[in-house]
């Protein structure tokens, strides 16, 4: 009987490792997959781990899932996937972030904004989503939201080029050449071959420097 | 028809209702547009001058449905004061777009339906019912359109005429996106010749080339516009503008000059002017005549 017992309790042991083991070497081939970016056997991939990983995390399952979704191209089940993880847990930052990107492919701008600001709303200096947010800005030419937000990030994070791209491109649709030549003279400071900056930097020579013309203050 | 009026009106009261929600910044995007057009006639036999109202209320819920309703109200000045004509008209517009990842783009379904009425003394132009639905493409790039329009149009006043209006549109950009050519055809079939000027069949293609300004723009113009018209059309539909065209005579040509302004993000302006040649057959002599308007509009984005 207690042999019997040690069989089963061996068994079962075995069992659970291969399990383990199983999901492993399938995310190992996942992995292997994406850095290939061989998008057919990614699907194929997919489609064997979800059966393991129902059984051990869905939720992981579904992101890798969508992000397949997302690699392979195919954007409308890449959203469809991230809404069902959000369904799971409304408060995963990353699932937040990650609809933007097959969103960003479709052009769907107003959609991008509502999930980036919902991670602000939690995390409210995720520098990703404030650069998501400023993407979906600019694209619907909303200027003055781009001009406010981008000197709000630039004074959280001054190390960055972007944002100060963003802070010209703004100041250059309204028409404000003083400000627009300031925030480039700091994108070339970080980055001194830019080229979008150098251009416009050199058209606007003319334009003597102002110091804190940007006016930069915490709100 | 009574159940897709139906149907547009709900819209329209959901969207009148959801006004308050939108201005709170929610995922609602809500425009407002007053527009009005004066227009005169010059060698008309008839006719004196035109003036006409809107009011469009358009909402938008992020990139996935889009309501709009729309009000028009018009006097026709006649030359004979009997035959002046004062006329309402409603419309409503549902879309639905759909994104597809095989197409590259974004396709949307649209589905609007007009009521005009009137005092006509004539009866002929009164209690006209409208229903067009539209397919239409944009490409994820926002540089390639297609459409295929149709209306059918009711005239039960004047011996039960049916206009069919098929109107397929191509449109695209160049020069990185600062230009935009679009040509819409519109192929007409009157139930009844005798009923629209001893022709059945009309056919007319708009050409309209807008181009958009940069930064630091002269005036602060956002962009202008060019449109001609080639060709022949009768009672035509025109689902962009919310806008039947039941009074006109045989339209034989048209071009017009428009230029936008945007304030702030938040206000557009826009102004055209334009003339448009007619033909009116139902009299003896054939009478041509020119249209001269300036068309205004405030555009206002509640967000």
């Amino acid at each position: 009987m207690i042999q019997k017992l040690v069989c089963f309790i061996i068994l079962f042991i075995n069992l659970m490792i291969c399990q383990s083991l199983l999901a492993e070497s399938l995310w190992d081939k996942y992995n292997q997959e994406i850095a290939k970016r061989k998008q057919q056997e990614i699907a194929s991939v997919i489609k064997k781990q979800m059966k393991v990983v129902r059984s051990t995390d869905e939720e992981y399952g579904l992101y890798k899932t969508a992000l397949s979704y997302y690699l392979q191209g195919d954007y409308n089940e890449s959203i469809v996937t991230y809404k069902k993880l959000m369904d799971i847990n409304p408060l995963a930052l990353d699932v937040n972030l990650a609809i933007t990107l097959p969103l960003m492919v479709q052009k769907r701008w107003r959609e991008v904004r509502r999930y980036a600001e919902r991670v602000i709303s939690i995390a409210p200096w995720n520098y990703i989503a404030h650069i998501r947010l400023m993407m979906a800005e600019e694209a619907m030419r909303d200027w003055q939201a781009l001009m406010s937000h981008s000197k709000q990030v630039a004074i959280r994070y001054p190390s960055q080029s972007g944002v100060f791209v963003y802070m010209a491109r703004a100041a250059m649709w309204q028409g404000d050449v003083r400000a627009a030549r300031e925030a480039y003279s700091q994108v070339l400071v970080r980055i001194p071959a830019h080229i979008e900056a150098n251009r416009y930097v050199n058209k606007h020579a003319e334009i003597k420097d102002e110091k804190n013309f940007l006016n930069l203050k915490i709100n | 028809m009574e159940i897709i009026k139906n149907t547009l009106l709900s819209g329209a009261l959901m969207v009148a209702m959801s006004t308050n929600t939108v201005m709170a910044g929610d995922d609602w995007y809500v425009s407002t547009t007053l527009s009005g057009v004066l227009g005169s006639y010059s060698d008309s036999t008839f006719r004196n001058d035109v003036m006409s109202a809107n009011f469009l209320l358009n909402a938008d819920y992020l990139e996935n449905v889009s309501f709009a309703v729309g009000y028009n109200g018009s006097n026709v000045d006649f030359k004979d004061p009997i035959e002046d004509i004062k006329q309402t008209a409603f419309a409503g517009r549902f879309q639905y777009h759909i994104y597809s990842d095989a197409l590259g783009g974004r396709l949307t379904t649209q589905l609007v339906y007009h009521s005009v009425s009137n005092d006509d003394t004539t009866k002929l132009t009164d209690g006209v019912d409208v229903i067009a639905p539209k397919l239409a493409f944009l490409n994820f790039k926002k540089d390639l359109y297609l459409d295929v329009g149709f209306s059918k149009s009711d005239y039960p006043n004047n011996s039960n005429l049916t206009v069919k209006q098929f109107a397929p549109t191509f449109g695209f950009a160049f020069n990185d996106s600062t230009d935009w050519l679009n040509i819409k055809a519109y192929l007409i079939k009157s139930s009844d010749k005798d009923l629209s000027q001893g022709e059945d069949s009309f056919s007319s293609v708009d050409v309209k080339w807008t181009h958009w300004l940069g930064s630091n723009a002269i005036l602060g113009i956002d962009n202008f516009s060019i449109g001609v018209l080639g060709g022949k059309r009768i009672f035509a539909v025109d689902n962009d503008a919310l806008a039947v065209y039941n009074l006109a005579d045989i339209q034989k040509g048209a071009a017009s000059f428009g230029v936008t302004w945007k304030i702030r993000d938040e206000y557009e302006i826009t102004t055209i002017l334009g003339l448009s040649k007619f033909e009116n057959l139902t009299s003896n002599v054939v009478n041509a005549y020119t249209q001269q308007y300036l068309y205004l509009s405030l555009k206002k984005n509640w967000e």
